[in-house]
């Protein structure tokens, strides 16, 4: 493909001039390289073509050639995602007195809370209409009603909706409150180790591929990416990977021509914003790693969601209810799980099993069931140092996913890893010795419930 | 005079020899005598042991014992309640029956000794009819020229039980006091009790010497003493002297007429008891009995409506049918799942019934026994609204739920294990999913849940 372009046009590609002309014409390994090499130089200024080192095919195999990567920041702890788990990690780190980074792949913070359009606050409470998810997670939600429209449903014994855009900018000012530093638009890569104890992670985005060093790594990917490729024991699963939505118009509804009818299906619940409902899927089981595998999910959802609104709009009454936007990521329940020194199995939750290392208590989805306690050890791999995950990825057997992966117990566990890497960080040791007292002290500082 | 004096002295001599030997000694003894005295001085010995046995029925009755099948005792010493359900076709065990039949022994020797020692709801008219006949000042209405109704109960239940329905097994005494305690937390099982009690107070004896088919059935065990005794009697009467004239006429018409009551309503019994089924109603699908019930035919049958699995039950789901589809099941227990559900880790009702209607299960039997089968109607689940929801698998204790992906609906579907449901209704208690929509419109309609627990065919 190469030998097609004319001097001319390698001399235009070279000086970066004509990125337009780039995206336009044919889409070439060279020119991929180029825009790497680029993305390092500052703006303005030529690039540099001799650090380049595209991979290589030999012998129908691809190669990546041996090469230095940037390292652009060190911290003390590192947060890699910025889903629930992530924000309240290193939110809760910053007020354990570490200095953290975070870096994220979306644009936003919240993960799936905002981005995947999961916009129920599903199991903050336990029997008794007790709310067990306190701290960060209840700070969250007391701002959140604040601001106009920004929770619905914020009552005992309800589990109440809010919207995206309020919660992205919630935990955006929560972040910028604490002076964390941020990198977005920035996928996590691999792990940078060192023997048994991670030292930083390796990143990918539009500035190329980073380095950022860090003393403690709190994997809240939701995925364990950064667990998986350090090494650490875990399962991959497969569930149920739907794509939400949200239908607007709904108050133009005419209820009386439906009168006594069964409402119809893929109608939603309400959400802060009148007149706008959002809409859950399901979606088979399916591996959440496999890129396959969710881009023909994407497509088929999304062809499913046109029809279920057409359908929608078919109903008498529902004429004017409109398609007002997919999820912009897509909602991956579970796909791999830490196997951890302590492990959550749903008949120690159910038997009320308490655990000595409690940094965190759970609740269940309507209040149907009893709190139960997310052990440290449950955070932490069995044989990875200065390595914590929290979220959806945390130690747990199957049959304890539903309760695991929903949004307030991933703030509970969140801020417990967060608290524990800053522990860690304020004594110096690894997060595999922090003394568990000292994290409780801090969490109960931080007005978490601990049971 | 010399030797009395002598003697009166010798004796104040020893008595005050005693008391300087032993006075402590003595002085406890005298308390303990008058203590023991004024404890037996009151009532004759019959009535102490009535009123400890009106103790130990409550204790275990209550149960005040820490021993689960407390309950059982007071109803399994009945032999009425022993060969009605035996005749009935009661399996179960013969431990059961073993009391019964040392008892129906004794009775036979030592007439109505149940009343006389044991019955602790004879104890209770019997306060109640002094109690008003001592404030009220009724006038003592006589019973002595009512039939003995008992005797045709017991006959009538018996052949009912032996053509396929005893029909008022439910009246046996002991099973009355058990229903009056184990009831008496809910439900309306302690009417029957409470009206046999307070019938004493107007027509005291009424029910002890006439009705009582457990008084009955000790004056029937008692029949072949009773039998030897008037023979040896009229044997030992002078051949020289005449038989009174009111006792050849009497006797033989009292023979006669008893007899053909006996015959009545035995065959009365027999008929009813075994076109019952037929009377009691149409066949519609069984209601949901305990778990280890025997089939539904027997277990209306077999139930003596005692309440004591009412009562053992922790979460308190069985409660007596007073409306029920078939009037043959009237008061027998039923399962309700719309507060709790059966426990997978209890088994306490199996374990408590006195008449073989419930067989008894170990832990392990009861799981697998079933009580009816989930039936999941997919139109009200939250699922078929695109709700995350996944209760009835996590609460399912036999996993017997699980999800399974539908093209078709574009979601997933809960989908049962028959061969593992064993209908306990732990996912009908959690399941959120119900008709609400339809019953915005019109309250009348009853809450409809998306599972629901039915009996297996």
């Amino acid at each position: 493909m190469t030998s097609r372009l004319s001097r001319r046009e390698w001399m235009q590609l070279y000086g970066g001039a004509t990125i337009g002309g780039l995206a336009a014409g044919s889409v070439s390994g060279v020119a991929r390289a180029d825009l790497a090499s680029r993305n390092d130089a500052p703006a303005g200024v030529q690039a540099d073509v001799t650090g380049v080192q595209p991979c290589s095919l030999v012998n129908g195999q691809v190669i990546q050639p041996q090469k230095v990567i940037p390292s652009i920041h060190n911290t003390e702890v590192l947060v890699v995602g910025a889903g629930p788990a992530g924000t309240c990690a290193a939110i809760a780190a910053a007020r354990g007195g570490a200095k953290v980074t975070i870096v994220e792949r979306y644009n936003h913070f919240g993960g799936l809370s905002t981005g995947g359009l999961v916009l129920v606050i599903l199991g903050h409470w336990v029997t008794g209409k007790k709310q067990v998810t306190q701290g960060i997670g209840e700070e969250i939600m007391q701002r959140l009603d604040k601001l106009d429209r920004g929770i619905v449903n914020r009552r005992d014994g309800v589990n109440p909706t809010v919207d995206a855009e309020a919660l992205k900018h919630v935990t955006g000012e929560m972040v910028l409150e604490e002076g964390i530093d941020v990198f977005l638009h920035s996928w996590a890569a691999e792990a940078i180790m060192d023997d048994n104890v991670v030292r930083g992670i390796v990143f990918q985005s539009k500035s190329g591929r980073q380095a950022i060093l860090a003393d403690q790594v709190i994997d809240t990917t939701g995925d364990g990416d950064i667990f998986a490729a350090a090494g650490a024991d875990h399962e991959r699963r497969k569930y149920h990977i739907g794509l939400p939505y949200r239908i607007g118009n709904l108050d133009r509804v005419d209820r009386s021509k439906s009168n006594g009818q069964r409402p119809p299906r893929h109608i939603g619940s309400v959400t802060p914003i009148p007149g706008v409902n959002w809409v859950n899927m399901h979606g088979p089981d399916a591996d959440g790693l496999d890129v396959r595998e969710l881009s023909r999910l994407e497509l088929n959802h999304r062809r499913q969601i046109w029809k279920q609104v057409e359908q929608l709009r078919s109903t008498p009454g529902y004429e004017e209810v409109y398609l007002m936007e997919t999820a912009p990521q897509m909602g991956v329940r579970i796909s791999r799980a830490l196997k951890g020194t302590e492990n959550l199995t749903l008949d120690g939750v159910k038997k009320g099993q308490r655990f000595v290392d409690c940094v965190g208590v759970g609740g269940a989805w309507n209040g149907d069931h009893q709190e139960w306690d997310i052990p440290y050890g449950s955070l932490l791999p069995t044989k990875i140092d200065n390595l914590l995950t929290a979220g959806r990825s945390l130690s747990h057997e199957p049959k304890m996913s539903d309760l695991i992966r929903v949004i307030p117990n991933c703030w509970v566990s969140g801020q417990a890893a967060g608290a524990a890497a800053a522990v860690a960080v304020r004594d110096n040791v690894l997060a595999r010795e922090v003394s568990i007292p000292k994290v409780r002290e801090l969490l109960l500082e931080q007005k978490a419930y601990l049971g | 005079m010399k030797a009395a004096d002598q003697r009166r002295a010798r004796s104040e001599n020893g008595l005050s020899e005693n008391r300087s030997d032993s006075n402590n000694a003595k002085h406890r003894s005298d308390h303990l005598h008058f203590w023991v005295r004024a404890l037996f001085a009151t009532r004759r010995q019959r009535e102490r042991v009535r009123w400890g046995m009106l103790a130990v029925s409550l204790a275990l009755c209550l149960p005040l014992v820490p021993w689960t099948k407390a309950t059982t005792v007071l109803p399994a010493l009945s032999p009425f309640v022993a060969i009605g359900s035996l005749l009935a076709g009661a399996g179960g065990t013969l431990s059961l029956f073993g009391a019964a039949s040392c008892v129906a022994l004794v009775c036979a020797f030592r007439r109505r000794f149940l009343c006389r020692f044991v019955c602790p709801l004879g104890l209770l008219q019997d306060c109640a009819a002094s109690a008003s006949f001592r404030s009220l000042s009724f006038r003592r209405v006589s019973v002595h020229r009512v039939p003995r109704i008992g005797h045709w109960l017991v006959l009538m239940t018996w052949c009912g039980a032996a053509c396929g329905f005893p029909l008022f097994l439910w009246l046996d005494p002991f099973s009355l006091f058990s229903a009056l305690f184990g009831g008496v937390y809910r439900d309306w099982l302690w009417v029957v009790p409470t009206v046999v009690i307070a019938m004493s107070l107007v027509l005291p004896q009424l029910w002890c010497t006439k009705l009582c088919p457990l008084g009955a059935t000790q004056d029937m065990l008692h029949w072949p003493v009773t039998w030897r005794r008037r023979q040896t009697c009229s044997k030992k009467r002078s051949p020289l002297r005449p038989t009174p004239l009111h006792d050849r006429v009497a006797v033989p018409r009292r023979a006669a007429m008893s007899s053909a009551g006996f015959v009545l309503a035995g065959g009365l019994g027999g008929l009813l008891g075994s076109r019952f089924r037929r009377l009691s109603g149409q066949e519609s699908p069984p209601p949901l009995r305990p778990p280890g019930a025997v089939d539904e035919d027997q277990f209306a049958a077999l139930c003596i409506r005692c309440g004591n699995c009412l009562q053992a039950c922790p979460p308190k789901i069985l409660r007596p049918d007073f409306a029920p589809n078939r009037f043959a099941g009237l008061a027998a227990p039923l399962v309700h799942f719309d507060t709790d559900y059966c426990r997978e880790d209890c088994h306490a009702c199996t374990q408590v019934c006195p008449s073989g209607a419930i067989d008894r299960l170990t832990l392990e039997q009861k799981l697998k026994h079933p009580i009816g089968l989930a039936q999941i109607e997919f139109n009200l689940c939250l699922l078929a609204y695109d709700k995350e929801c996944e209760i009835c698998e996590r609460v399912c204790p036999m996993e017997a739920i699980s999800f399974a992906w539908s093209e078709q609906e574009y979601t997933v579907i809960p989908q049962l294990d028959v061969d593992r449901c064993n209908g306990c209704g732990a996912c009908v208690v959690a399941c959120p999913g119900d008709n609400k929509w339809e019953r915005k419109g019109n309250p009348n309609i009853p809450r409809r849940k998306a599972i629901t627990i039915n009996q297996r065919n």
